[in-house]
C-alpha cells in the first residue's frame, strides 16, 4: 500500500496514487507528478518509487 | 515589523517578515507545526481484520489521515476537558469503518459521529480487501498538538530563510558566468552587466561568487528579513494556520506576563 504521506515532509500524497498509476500508463511520469500537484522531490519519490505489492502477498494469506 | 506576501494558495504561503529577530521567525515556524491543536485518530479497536494488512499498519495509516473540522473550537484538549482525561464527547469524535471485499477502503469511508469532521482529501487508500476479506474498525479522534505525534501537526513543510541581498559592484564585465551557474536562475544580464531579477528565490549559495573573476559580487543575508513558507497538511487553509499559530505565541506570552506579574 501507498504510504498516506510523504515520509520527509508529511504531505498527504496517497490521494493521488490510483489516478498517478492510470496515468503512468500512457504518461510520462513527470509530467503527471506535475499536473497532479506533487512538486517537491521528497513527495515525488515517495510515488515515483513505490511498488504495490499487496496482491502478491494476498496469495500467501 | 513588516508584512509582505509573496504567495498565497489554500495549502501554502510564501511571506516575507522584515524588522523581526531569527527567533521570532522561528517562533512562528515552530508554532506552525507543532502548537497550533488539531484533530487525529488517536485510538482504535479492531473487531475484525482479514486484510492483507497487520492490525498496526492499519491504525497507523488511519492516524495519518488529516481530519477537517467545521468547528474545532468546540472541541477541547483531553488533559484540559471537563472530564480529566477520561474521554467525553467534548474532547473525542467517535467513528466507525467497516467494509467487505473486494474493494478498496478509502480515508472517505469513515463515518464520524460529528457530521462536521470529516477527512481532508477523500482518496486516501486505507486498506485494500479481497475477496471475503473484511475489517470492522471503531475509535476516536482526539484534539492534540504537533508536540504530542507528528499525526497532529497542522503545517507539514514550515521553513524560512533570511532574505538574500545582491550587490554587483562596477567591475562587473558582463561575463555572464554568474548567471550560467545560479541553479535558481536568479541573476540575468542587463545593459552589458549582471543584475538580480529574481532575488527572493536566491538560496544563498554563493555559487556565483565563485565565478566570478572580476570580483563584483557580493552576496549577503539580510539579518532581519525572512522568508517565511509555510504548508498546511490539509486541516485548515494556511492563512488559518498562520494566524491560529500566531494567537499561540500571543496566549503563551501573556501567560508568562501573568506569571512575572505574580513574581514582583
Ligand atoms: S547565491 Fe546561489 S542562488 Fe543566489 S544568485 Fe548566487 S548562485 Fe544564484
Ligand atoms: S560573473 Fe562577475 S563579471 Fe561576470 S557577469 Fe557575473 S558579476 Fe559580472
Ligand atoms: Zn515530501
Ligand atoms: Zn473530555
Amino acid at each position: 500500500m501507498i504510504p498516506v504521506r510523504c515520509f520527509s515532509c508529511g504531505r498527504v500524497v496517497s490521494h493521488v496514487w490510483e489516478e498517478y498509476r492510470e496515468r503512468i500508463k500512457t504518461e510520462p511520469p513527470g509530467k503527471v507528478l506535475d499536473d497532479l500537484g506533487i512538486d517537491k522531490y521528497c513527495c515525488r519519490r515517495m510515488l515515483l518509487s513505490h511498488v504495490e505489492l499487496v496482491d502478491t502477498l494476498r496469495r500467501y494469506q | 515589523m513588516k508584512f509582505e506576501l509573496i504567495e498565497l494558495r489554500e495549502d501554502r504561503i510564501r511571506f516575507l517578515l522584515s524588522g523581526v529577530t531569527a527567533a521570532f521567525a522561528n517562533g512562528i515556524r515552530r508554532a506552525c507545526m507543532s502548537e497550533v491543536p488539531i484533530l487525529a485518530i488517536d485510538q482504535i479497536s479492531l473487531y475484525d481484520n482479514t486484510s492483507v494488512l497487520f492490525d498496526e499498519q492499519i491504525a497507523l495509516r488511519l492516524g495519518l489521515v488529516p481530519l477537517q473540522s467545521k468547528d474545532l473550537d468546540s472541541y477541547s484538549r483531553p488533559e484540559d476537558c471537563q472530564c480529566g482525561g477520561e474521554g467525553c464527547p467534548g474532547c473525542r469524535v467517535d467513528f466507525m469503518l467497516s467494509a467487505e471485499g473486494p474493494g478498496m477502503v478509502y480515508s472517505k469511508d469513515i463515518q464520524f459521529t460529528d457530521p462536521g469532521v470529516k477527512p481532508a482529501f477523500d482518496k486516501i487508500p486505507i486498506v485494500i480487501l479481497g475477496e471475503g476479506e473484511k475489517v470492522v474498525i471503531e475509535g476516536f479522534a482526539t484534539k492534540r498538538v504537533g508536540k504530542d505525534h507528528s499525526k497532529w501537526q497542522a503545517g507539514t513543510l514550515c521553513g524560512y530563510k533570511n532574505l538574500p541581498k545582491i550587490e554587483i559592484g562596477a567591475s562587473c564585465d558582463g561575463c555572464g558566468k554568474c548567471i550560467e551557474v545560479c541553479p535558481r536562475d536568479v541573476l540575468a544580464l542587463e545593459e552589458g552587466r549582471a543584475k538580480a531579477t529574481n532575488i527572493l528565490e536566491c538560496s544563498l549559495c554563493k555559487l556565483c561568487i565563485e565565478e566570478c573573476e572580476a570580483g563584483a559580487l557580493k552576496v549577503t543575508p539580510v539579518l532581519d528579513s525572512f522568508v517565511i513558507s509555510i504548508e498546511s497538511s490539509g486541516v485548515m487553509p494556511v492563512k488559518e494556520l498562520v494566524a491560529k499559530a500566531a494567537q499561540e505565541i500571543r496566549k503563551r506570552a501573556e501567560d508568562l506576563d501573568a506569571k512575572l506579574a505574580e513574581l514582583t
